[in-house]
């Protein structure tokens, strides 16, 4: 259980519950390191020349297609494909932020709330295409880390607005039928309402379907929702409209007069969607739901009611106040004897921690383009085996956090075989030796492990073993 | 000009495909075993688009934008869309058919929980932990072995079933027996650990027999399925999983992006027959799709979640052509915007089962369906 929670070989195998805290409360610096294949990496801050700002990212989709385009015009097939190849280093930022991802969670000083982090992208996900995977690393960066130290209302309104979700959920089309906008262009095409983003809002992301909200309610907040980023990504009106691009509403596309959700009346403007979403979040159903769904997904497929209310408890006592929240379930998950399962992603990220391996690319890697016989992989694809990919095209509900969904002979295999390959290409620090000692498994664990001499067997074996896997 | 660039595909994982019952090692299929492939369509398959009721004069009210103008004529009343150029032959042969109007009784339009209901079999979300096709299997005793990287609830069954699914990680190696061994000796036999010992031993096995070569391509996907269930060895039903047919916007009508997703339907089809060669005669392949779409276009220019929909069924194993539909009035819309279902989807499913598994139909209704009053229609789809 403790493993799950980012414990490595710095730390004792036993840490105290503030350890643990510290780990879940500090903020985050953005660590990386710039080669796998350095003798003794260094976690160093992430570089700056790799931070892109929002405004940044969005242009860049606009360049990108433009300068696709012109090599798509280049006749000699080979000087086209090395063409292409350049360009997608030059524009695809979201490698290096699939990078920093990765090198946060195995270098950086803050393990525990990387799981948060992992649990609340999850919560608010934002399936990912061609153009927008580009922005997803603001997204984590800049929204859902930070938004961690605040409320849960907090969270909801930044994630609600951000360019990725009103992209993923096609808002940028959701457009207000009686708008300035509807009024000059209705009758060259098609325009209006779209309630994707309205009806996942709702079910997923707060109330859930228990909630019992109409399909009235479901277009009235369609109508509060119209106007948020009404642009494609590689418009070129997109940053030329937009002032604040944290803020990206459109009055000239926006629904006028009041609207009704949930038997409430909101007004017009831009000011509705966060009356919205400060209601929905105080919703005693919203933390009812979100509750239960972070006890299913630290504690235990089943938690107990007992535990799903004391978290609820100390949410509605300190109004959804995330840390507290957090240090509620973290609480519950140090006192508690259930296993619950690692899911793919965590179980890789805590072996790169705890071996001290370095299989994963640091930031030069990447732009160096390391080749998979140096010994180096990108996160990409190992997100991909593992079924577990944050920037790939998927469905609004996001992981499942039950056992049931993630084992089966083929996810046995990945990590019988990433294992493997974390022994022979990664480089560990740690042996199997130092790890046993670490860890202090039962006996019957120790047993398996020490039932070969083969070092890669046994360090499979310590990496399939119940207590790493958290069976 | 308001102009939308359809959603590109990424590369992986644009479809998917799950291989079930593949018989036990040392054992093959009855080489008259009849074989089942369910086509998954998520995001919900406007019906009305995919075979539009060219006959009904409320049609053209409601969505005259979405209407696609090349449409094959199928009798008076219907007619399919262009993309369907494949499936229209089999149809003209006696091996398709067409059944409108018709839906799972699950009307609450959301997708997840219109996805557990249809491939759960159950009509209430979330109850079951097992699929229809899984239950089914395990009445006709053909779990056996799977191939998925993920099980599919639609396969799950009570009888648990060991899967594989190629790594595509370069320079790792397969995993060793010693080490396989090793770990299903230390999980045993304790309840909890159960799945995780099987699913180890399924690694052990996964080698011999399997295909080698997956690909991500739908197409590339049907006709590899056909091929496996074609070998006496081969597995007795595929999952084959289609995404982004949840047009919210920009629809398309002739083009665009619902008729790119009915084509790759259509290529899966043609595919699918490719592959099995002599087997089509004992196959039958039918769509799964969580709910129809709205019968009117919404502001931008696609359709939302909707009620009754369109199924496409196809293989040698119908026997004949129909295009079966009870076609309800559509000035008396399902609360006010969705086509109406007239015929319970899983009386088709049901049938499906029965013919390829050699069930009785009471069976599969009350324990495969949990109801016995699930109305019996094989007779009209299969001869």
């Amino acid at each position: 259980m403790l493993f799950g929670f980012g414990v490595d070989a710095n730390n004792s195998h036993d840490p105290a519950f503030e350890t643990l805290r510290d780990s879940l409360l500090r903020p985050t610096e953005r660590i990386g390191i710039e080669s796998a294949l350095d003798e003794n990496p260094l976690p160093q801050p992430w570089p700056a020349t790799l931070q892109y700002n929002l405004r940044a990212r969005i242009a860049r989709i606009a360049d990108y297609e433009a300068a696709f385009n012109e090599t798509q015009k280049i006749q000699n097939i080979s000087t086209r494909k090395s063409r292409s190849r350049e360009l997608k280093k030059q524009y695809w930022v979201y490698k290096a932020d699939q990078i920093q991802f990765f090198n946060q969670a195995i270098y950086g000083n803050t393990p525990t709330r990387e799981r948060f982090l992992h649990f609340w992208l999850n919560h608010f996900t934002v399936g990912t295409d061609t153009k927008s995977r580009n922005l997803i690393g603001d997204y984590i960066q800049n929204i859902i880390d930070p938004e961690m130290s605040g409320s849960f209302s907090d969270m909801l309104y930044s994630a609600t607005t951000h360019v990725a979700m009103l992209h993923y959920l096609d808002n940028f089309v959701n457009i207000g039928e009686n708008s300035k906008y509807a009024k000059k262009h209705s009758r060259e095409f098609q325009l209006g309402l779209n309630d994707n983003l309205a009806r996942e809002l709702l079910e997923l992301h707060t109330v859930s379907a228990a909630k019992d909200y109409t399909e009235d309610d479901i277009r009235a907040l369609a109508k509060v929702l119209a106007g948020w980023f009404p642009y494609n990504l590689d418009s070129p009106n997109a940053l030329k409209d937009i002032g604040n691009i944290r803020v990206p509403f459109s009055e000239y596309h926006a629904e006028p007069g009041s609207k009704i959700v949930l038997g409430k009346k909101y007004g017009p403007g831009v000011s509705a969607l966060r009356a919205v979403t400060d209601d929905l979040a105080n919703d005693d159903l919203t933390i009812q739901h979100l509750s239960s769904k972070l006890c299913k997904h630290f504690l235990s497929d089943e938690p107990s009611v007992k535990q799903t209310r004391y978290v609820a408890d100390v949410w509605r006592k300190t109004d959804g106040n995330l840390p507290d929240v957090h240090t509620a379930v973290l609480e519950l998950a140090y006192d508690t004897e259930t296993k619950k399962f690692q899911s793919p992603l965590v179980w890789f990220l805590s072996m790169q921690k705890l071996s001290g391996a370095t299989l994963i690319h640091g930031w030069r890697d990447s732009i160096e383009e390391r080749r998979i016989h140096s010994g180096v992989y990108e996160p990409g694809k190992i997100m991909t085996e593992m079924g577990y990919d944050f920037w790939e095209k998927r469905q609004p509900n996001g992981f499942s956090s039950l056992i049931q969904d993630w084992v089966s002979s083929e996810h046995m295999e990945r990590r019988i075989r990433l294992a493997s390959m974390t022994y022979q290409f990664g480089r560990a620090k740690n042996s199997v030796d130092e790890m046993l000692e670490f860890l202090q498994p039962s006996q019957e664990t120790i047993n398996l492990i020490n039932s070969t001499k083969d070092e890669r067997a046994r360090f499979v074996m310590f990496f399939c073993s119940k207590e790493i896997m958290g069976v | 000009m308001f102009s939308l660039s359809r959603r590109t595909f990424t590369l992986s994982f644009a479809s998917s495909l799950a291989y079930v019952g593949f018989p036990k090692f040392g054992f093959a299929n009855a080489t008259n075993q009849g074989k089942l492939v369910v086509i998954i369509l998520e995001g919900g398959l406007d019906g009305l688009a995919a075979v539009p009721p060219i006959g009904d004069p409320q049609l053209l009210e409601y969505r005259r934008l979405l209407l696609p103008e090349n449409n094959i004529k199928i009798g008076s009343f219907f007619a399919l869309h262009p993309s369907f150029s494949g499936f229209v032959k089999m149809l003209a042969k006696g091996e398709a058919s067409i059944i409108h109007a018709t839906s799972f009784p699950y009307t609450r339009r959301s997708h997840f929980e219109g996805q557990n209901v249809v491939e759960s079999g159950s009509i209430n979300p979330f109850v079951e932990k097992t699929g229809w096709l899984g239950r089914a299997m395990d009445m006709a005793g053909l779990s056996g072995r799977a191939m998925a990287l993920g099980m599919p609830l639609l396969a799950r069954g009570n009888v648990k079933v060991d899967n594989f699914f190629p790594a595509n990680l370069k320079g790792s190696f397969d995993p060793t027996i010693d080490i396989t061994r090793s770990l299903s000796s230390y999980f045993g036999n304790a309840e909890a650990h159960k799945t995780i010992k099987r699913s180890i031993d399924g690694v052990e096995r996964k080698y011999q027999n399997a295909p080698k070569f997956f690909s991500r391509d739908p197409a590339q996907l049907a006709l590899q399925a056909g091929k496996q269930m074609n070998k006496d060895d081969g597995p007795v039903a595929a999952i084959i999983r289609v995404h982004d047919f949840d047009t919210h916007s920009n629809q398309g009508a002739d083009s665009g992006q619902h008729a790119d997703q009915m084509r790759v339907v259509n290529d899966i089809f043609v595919n699918l027959k490719k592959g099995l060669g002599p087997s089509w005669e004992n196959t039958v392949a039918l769509t799964l799709t969580e709910f129809g779409r709205t019968v009117r276009m919404n502001g931008s220019s696609g359709t939302d979640h909707g009620y009754g929909t369109v199924g496409l069924l196809a293989g040698g194993l119908l026997g004949k052509s129909s295009v079966l539909a009870d076609w309800p009035d559509m000035k008396k819309l399902f609360e006010g915007r969705d086509l109406r279902s007239t015929i319970d989807y899983r009386a088709v499913c049901a049938a499906c089962i029965e013919r390829a598994f050699l069930l009785d139909h009471k069976a599969i209704a009350s324990k495969v369906f949990f109801d016995p009053n699930l109305k019996k229609i094989s007779d009209q789809i299969f001869v």
